[in-house]
């Protein structure tokens, strides 16, 4: 089982929700549970979590190199690149790092065998685990501008079959490439929202890829609710999405988030409400 | 010397672009033979490395100077790196601009 947590606008409680709602289910599920940190670009699961990191691995992507004695400057490479990561100038290739897809066109095709291809480290990935359940994390490498390949790179060595658990995955706040990378294979999407307009427009930008994209089932919990929550409310009738808790705007939780404790820290009432809800999606 | 004015339109009347990659058109001046050439910007719409692209175009085209609004980061290597040199406006004609950078050469 794969419950992915997303948000469209960051900021929302995605964290909090994902990492409460994992130790809840550790405690009464009896099959384990892995948290995924995916939000590469910012992640910080772990400050809720403390857990223990006993792995790291880094996280590459292949990348040409150009051997200047082999090379005759013919231009093949850049004319094959869908990505512009090569320039080819009057006397050198210049090679574009970060906008390389790794497709390994230019390597296949250069006429003269002057490519090859290295690893481009694009972040670090890290496993370990707290008392009751399993965490991983990904992290982007500073300068670097994609997050999408760490996020497969991170499931991929993270959900195995054999390992029969249930995974929480921490998705990047957004509805771009990152984002759907990360909730590509839930088969549950829990959409954490606020009820402002610019809540409200992010949401529904998600909530538009996913029906068009992927179709997986999804419902809503409102953060920050102040009971009735208008706009928001109608937007989830109207698009049929179940609202399945409400958690209040309350200044003690982001005082208690603030000192990095988890909500149902703050808040054990929100434990009756998890179960439930795990018990829907089971 | 040939210079490129990166324009928001496809005459030589409209104003400069403000980003090199995304103009509608290059506006390109050969100083020598005083010879204007308006050249369509076929991939303002791409999605990956147009930077990169567009710089590569306008070195095979062997344009030496660069005039837009700014040059993204990685065009800008493929500028430096090519020893093309690029100059930054805020505003005005691509013709007005380049009767001026003439006018500047030429004296």
């Amino acid at each position: 089982m794969i419950i992915a947590v997303a948000s469209g606008k960051g900021g929302t409680g995605k964290t909090t929700v994902a990492t409460s709602l994992a130790r809840i289910a550790a405690d009464k599920l009896s099959t384990d549970i892995c948290l995924i940190d995916c939000d590469v670009e910012g992640p910080n699961a772990d400050i809720y979590l403390k857990p223990r990191i006993s792995g790291t691995k880094l996280s590459t992507q292949p990348v040409p190199v150009v051997d200047s004695e082999a090379c005759n400057i013919c231009g093949k490479c850049a004319e094959v690149c869908a990505f512009g990561a090569i320039a080819v100038l009057p006397d050198r290739v210049l090679i574009f790092d970060d906008l390389c897809m790794g497709c390994g066109s230019c390597v296949w095709q250069c006429p003269e065998n002057a490519l090859s291809e290295k690893d481009h480290v694009l972040g670090e990935m890290r496993e370990g685990s707290t008392s009751t359940l399993a965490f991983a994390q990904g992290r982007l490498e500073v300068g670097r501008s994609r997050a999408t390949p760490i996020i497969r790179n991170l499931k991929k060595w993270q959900i195995r079959p054999e390992r029969n658990a249930w995974y929480i995955l921490d998705a990047p706040p957004g509805s771009a490439c990152a984002t759907l990378e990360a909730v590509r294979d839930a088969d549950f999407i829990l959409l954490v929202a606020e009820p402002t307009p610019l809540g409200l427009h992010d949401l529904s930008l998600l909530v538009g890829a996913v029906r068009e994209g992927l179709g997986t089932n999804m419902g809503v919990i409102i953060n920050r609710s102040r009971g009735r929550d208008g706009p928001l409310e109608d937007y989830c009738l109207r698009e049929k999405l179940p609202i399945l808790a409400r958690i209040e705007f309350s200044r003690e939780i982001a005082a208690a988030g603030a000192e990095g404790q988890a909500l149902d820290e703050v808040m054990p009432q929100i434990r009756q409400t998890w179960e439930g809800l795990l018990g829907d999606i089971q | 010397m040939k210079i490129a004015v990166a324009c928001e339109g496809s005459l030589p009347e409209d104003s400069i672009s403000m980003v090199m990659a995304r103009c509608a058109s290059f506006q390109i001046l050969d100083t020598e033979s005083g010879n204007l050439e308006s050249k369509p910007n076929l991939l303002k719409d791409g999605e990956h490395g147009t930077g990169v692209k567009v710089a590569q175009w306008l070195l095979e085209e062997g344009v030496t100077l660069v005039v837009s609004g700014k040059v993204g980061p990685q065009a800008q290597k493929v500028f430096d790196e090519a020893g093309m040199k690029t100059l930054a406006l805020k505003d005005g004609r691509a013709s007005d601009i380049l009767s001026k950078l003439r006018k500047d050469f030429d004296s």
